[in-house]
This record gives structure tokens, sequence and C-alpha cells, in this order.
């Protein structure tokens, strides 16, 4: 099928008229994707236009993840296909549409009840130990990949560069081009370590994602210096007094746990960081 | 928490004498025996004891010089020597060969298979996990096996390496990838013959490796030990095992090649535990003239039959009974210390008090190497594991 324009929301319409949906606006843009709001019956849905064609091992990756995985806490791919536009031919995927925004955004007007947090690394946890079965690391877990649905169900997003962990790596692409993000990496990402990258690489940034969530800091930040923070974790310096006074006093110790800088002290199995989250649970229960 | 016989060269017999009912299973040597001899060792150990822990080990780590019995195994590739180890399809063939070898005599762990690297590197630990989840998978979806034999990651891990900063750390954390949860950990060094292990930085980066693992949920089995099993027990590992030959050997590149050539094994020696070293005959005369022997041997029944036999106007030679009083203090020793840091810590420190008074003495022993310094080593190495829990 040729198109015979090249704008991203024509050729959104376009799809839409080709797979029966009703196109209603665009709710978002990012360096990869042009995310749309569209319409089936009555399902509100997403339609991602992937409007950077020169990054095809990444989108396979997403997608062969996405198809992979089947848990009410990673977001579900719907239908994925092609359009082609002149001399490109631009790849979409149909998602489910999640309402309640990100957890950055939450976070930006205030960070989150005791019982909230606990609730979050429960299901989050939930979440990558469903991809740790699949053998796929999401390597990219941020506030801003962390997404609500209109209940409030938390829904992990973006597995663009999701790794399995029998194809080859592309974690080199990881820190020269982006869009991993350095602040939320353990070590061994930030080290390009492929040896060591596994599930636990994934507990590390939920981790850190947990501690920003529940009090606003990075676990290893001495100062406002990003730089800094990053250096401290890539040399494998501990996490600061500061934060593990807090977690402390707030009885999440297992972020302390799920934040150590060398894989072998974070938590072995998924199971055993979801007992450590749900002992929380119980206890406030 | 338990001891297992490391089955050596003609070592069967041991493994069912009521004296050392207190090992509580073994790990067969298709390198020493035959499927059949095998098939009948099981059969003979389980008639002994119906728990007993019965443990295989494939041995393919063996060089082509030293293969003895294990050439007629069904398990061994007929390509081993030619084969592209780093190649998982081969190994996931060689586990599917020695999953079916197990068939006849149902053990109740199978330990991947395994190779000694030219160097001990991130991507060969790597490798070895890969090999254990196969293994471990491939058991798991057998049908004949899949709730009779628990799967062991094998981890040969360099111990010289062990001494640099943090290394135990990285490769702990490649380690504890294993889906399972027993790993059978061998360290391969080249001591010579006779020589206590005493690098003492490798020796703690050695216990911590097994502290950090054990803390991570991993059960762990030290293989091929001697006497130096009481840093393994101190620092958390659960089960330790021993063979009669282990009073001289250590696991080296080279071993098997001192064992076809018997490597001194008819030198018998006493284990004395208050010096926690193996020494000769005539030492043990000069040693008992000053200094009281371990309260230990007043239970240990084969330093009874040995210092009657020291006694007898006729003597016999000992070495089988030495290789038993080493037996049996190591299995009652291991029951002692439990993971109890401090038995152990206990018995260096008592060791290196009785040879301060050695050498305060002036006491010599006949072999140059029994100067004890290992066990200044080890002490060091219980120390900083006090110190610096990690």
């Amino acid at each position: 099928m040729v198109v015979s324009t090249n704008t991203p929301e024509q050729l959104a319409r376009k799809i839409c008229t080709d797979q029966g949906l009703s196109f209603v606006g665009e709710v978002g843009a990012g360096a990869f994707k042009q995310t749309y709001l569209v319409r089936s019956h009555d399902d509100d849905l997403a339609l991602k236009l992937i409007i950077r064609g020169n990054d095809k091992a990444r989108i396979d990756r997403e997608i062969a993840a996405l198809m992979v995985c089947n848990h009410p806490n990673i977001c579900r791919l719907l239908k994925t296909g092609k359009i082609d536009d002149e001399a490109n031919s631009v790849v979409y995927l149909i998602e489910e549409f999640l309402p309640g925004g990100t957890l950055s955004e939450q976070i930006a007007k205030g960070f989150l009840q005791h019982a909230n947090v606990i609730q979050l690394a429960v299901k989050l946890t939930e979440a990558i130990a469903h991809l740790a079965e699949h053998r796929i690391t999401h390597r990219d877990i941020k506030p801003d990949n962390i997404m609500f649905r209109a209940d409030g169900t938390p829904v992990l997003v973006d597995l663009g560069i999701a790794r399995h962990l029998e194809a080859s790596s592309l974690t080199k692409t990881f820190l020269l081009q982006g869009p991993g993000t350095p602040l939320f990496a353990p070590p061994e990402q930030l080290l390009n370590d492929k040896n060591l990258i596994d599930w636990r690489s994934d507990q590390f940034s939920l981790g850190v994602t947990l501690s920003y969530a529940a009090f606003g800091i990075h676990p290893f930040a001495e100062n406002a210096s990003l730089d800094h923070t990053v250096e401290r974790v890539a040399n494998r310096q501990p996490s600061t007094e500061h934060f593990r006074k807090l977690i402390s006093e707030r009885g999440f110790d297992a972020l302390a746990k799920m934040v150590e800088v060398w894989p072998v002290k974070r938590f072995a199995r998924p199971e055993m960081l979801l007992a450590a989250w749900r002992d929380n649970l119980g206890r406030d229960a | 928490m338990s001891t297992y016989h490391q089955i050596g060269h003609d070592s069967e017999s041991m493994v069912v004498e009521a004296e050392l009912r207190q090992f509580s299973g073994a790990i067969l040597s298709p390198v020493n025996y035959s499927l059949n001899d095998t098939i009948a060792q099981c059969a003979r150990f389980r008639s002994y004891k119906t728990d007993f822990d019965i443990i295989f080990d494939p041995q393919l780590y063996v060089p082509s010089v030293s293969r003895g019995k294990l050439q007629h195994w069904p398990h061994k590739p007929s390509d081993i020597d030619t084969a592209d180890q780093s190649s998982l399809g081969w190994w996931k063939g060689t586990a599917l060969n020695i999953i079916d070898v197990c068939k006849s005599f149902n053990p109740a762990g199978l330990c991947s298979p395994a190779f000694v690297p030219r160097t001990f590197d991130d991507a060969y630990y790597n490798l070895l996990v890969d090999i254990g989840d196969i293994t471990a998978q491939q058991l798991k979806i057998d049908v004949a096996l899949k709730d009779k034999t628990r799967p062991f990651l094998t981890a040969l891990v360099g111990l010289p390496d062990l001494g640099r900063n943090e290394r135990y750390l990285q490769v702990g954390s490649i380690l504890s990838r294993f889906s399972g949860k027993d790993i059978y950990l061998v360290f391969v060094d080249e001591e010579k013959p006779r020589n206590e292990r005493s690098d003492s930085g490798a020796l703690e980066g050695a216990a911590r490796l097994i502290r950090v693992l054990s803390q991570s949920g991993f059960r762990i089995t030290v293989g091929f030990t001697s006497s130096e099993m009481v840093l393994w027990k101190a620092a958390g590992a659960a089960n330790v095992a021993t063979g009669k030959f282990f009073n001289l050997r250590r696991f080296t590149k080279g071993r098997w090649d001192e064992e076809e050539s018997s490597g001194g094994k008819n030198i018998s020696y006493w284990f004395e535990p208050a010096l926690l070293a193996f020494i000769r005959e005539a030492d043990v005369r000069r040693y008992m003239k000053e200094f009281p022997i371990d309260p230990s041997h007043d239970t240990n029944p084969f330093s009874k039959l040995i210092l009657e036999n020291l006694d007898a106007p006729e003597r016999k030679a000992w070495v089988k009974e030495s290789w038993r009083q080493f037996l049996y203090w190591f299995s009652y020793s291991e029951a002692l210390i439990g993971n109890d840091f401090a038995q152990s810590s206990g018995m260096v420190s008592n060791a290196v008090d009785t040879w301060h008074a050695v050498k305060d003495a002036k006491l010599r022993f006949e072999e140059e190497r029994n100067n004890g310094d290992w066990v200044r080593a080890w002490d060091i190495v219980l120390n900083e594991l006090d110190r610096r829990p990690g």
C-alpha cells in the first residue's frame, strides 16, 4: 500500500481506516514513537507509530517481547503491522490505552503513600517475575515506563530495549545512543557487563524507581548532580546513609537489598522479592 | 549439613563401614568404576542406608590421559577432545546422554558436566551456568528422573583468581544465575600433593564466595576437600565431600596423573586435629612425647587402632587405618561444626597455638612442608570473615 503523505497523523488516520478504528487524537510523542488515542467500538486503544525507522532490531525486540508476555501488569499488545509510507515502511503497534498517566506524573504531584508503594512494588515485581520466566530482561524500568490503567493498576510499558537472554546483546547501544536511562540502571548495565545482566538488573532499576516513588530520592545520590550519582553506581559505591535511614524508618528494608551493587547480593529469585514485599503488605493489613 | 564420600580408586568398601556411618552420601566416580560396578555400588549403598544420598558427577573434566573407566561409559562423548566446548548445543546433547545413563542407577543428585578451562574468566563461568541450566531443564522434563534426581550446578572455580579484589562477587553474581538450588563447588589450583592450601587472599575469596552464595539461598556442596573444610563450613557450606586420598591430594589440573601413578598413596599419615596436619609415623612418636594428642582421638576408633599398632611388637602397615582415621575426623568434625563459625574458628585457633608450642619446643617434622604455615593463613581468613562479614 502506498500513501501520498508522510505526516505521522495522516499515517495514523490511514491505519485507523484500514483497521476499522476511530481516530481520536494525539496523546504523546517520544524520540522513537508517536502515540495516538484510537477507538474500537467502546474500547480506547493506543496506536503507536515507530517514527524512527532505522532501529529495526529494537522494534522487533519490543514486539517479540510483548508477544510472549501475558500479564496484567505488562502492557497488552493487541496487534502489530506495517504501513508503507512512500520510501519507508512504518511499523505500528496497537496496544491497550493507559489513561492513568505515568508514575513520573504521579510522583510530580507528591510521593506515594506507604501502602501504595508496597502495592506498586508487589505488582511490578509480579511483572518482572513474568518477564524473568520468559528469560526477558526489560532493562529500562523507570517512572516514565510505568503507567496506570483507569482503575489504578500499574502497567510496565516500553520493552524497546528488552533483551531475551538467549539473543545477541544490544547492550553496546544502551549507553551510546540511549534510550536506556543511566540514572535507573544497575552497575552491570552501566559497565556493559553482559555476563551479569539478568532479571536482577530489573530488580535494581525497580528499587531505584520505588525509592523515587516513596522518598523522591535516588539511593546513591549524595548531591543534585545526576552524573555524580551515576558514577557512584558505576563504581559500585554503597547506597547513601540517608537512603538507608529512610528505608529503615519506613520499614522498606527490601529496597536496600534490591539496590545492592552486585547481583549476587540482591534477591536471588523473583519469588523471594515478591515474598519480601508481600510480607510488608501483610504487616500493613 | 552432611559429609559425602568422594569415591576414588578402590574406596567403595569404606562407604559401608559401620564406623564411617556419619557420612550421609557419596559422589560417584565414573573414572574409577565402570557403569556395571556403579550400578552394583548404588544397590549396595542403598541396602546399607536407605536414605543414602547418591550423587553422580560425570567427571568429563578429567584430561584424556587419565580417564580410566570413563572411556567406556556411554555418556562420554566420542568427540570430547575435538568438539567445540563453547557450543551449548554440544553440551545439551552431552547432558541428555548423561541423564540417559543415570536411569540405570537413579542417583538422587546429578552434577552438570563441566570442563577445566585455560583461564577462569567470566565467559567460562557463564557457560558453566548455561550448561547447568540446560542439564536442570532436561532433568526436569525427564519422566524417569524428574522426581528422583535433583540437579547440581558443577562450578569448577579457579582458586588463585579469587584473591583478586571483589572477584568472588563477580563470580558469585554469575553462578547465582543458576536456576537450581544446589551448587557443587570445586576449587582448582596448582597446589602440590601433600601441601595445604595457604594463600590467605585466595582462601578468603573462596570462603566469601561460599558465604555469598549460601546467603543467596543456594545449598553449597564443596567437593574434593581436605582438612581445609573447616574454612568452607565456617563460611556456610551445607555439605563437604572428601575421599581417602585427600590426605595427600588437592584438585589440581594434574591430580589425575598422580592418581594413575599412585601418588604416594601407600604412605601412612596420622591426622592430628590439634595441628590440623597430616604427620608421619616418626612424627607421631616425637609429638606424643611432648604434647597431648587431640581429645577427639578418644572417640576415633581408627586412632586407637593405629596407636595400638604402633605399640605392638610386630607392627603392620597402617595406611588403610590412616585413611579411615582422617575420614572419621572429617565426618564427625563436620557434624560438630555444622555452620557454627565459633567451632571452626576454635579449631583453627587451637591449631595455631599448638603450632606455636611445637615451634617453641623446636620440634620438627619429617616433611619440610609440615611447618604449620597454613593454619596461620586459615586463622587470618576466619579473622577476616569475622571482622568484615561482607
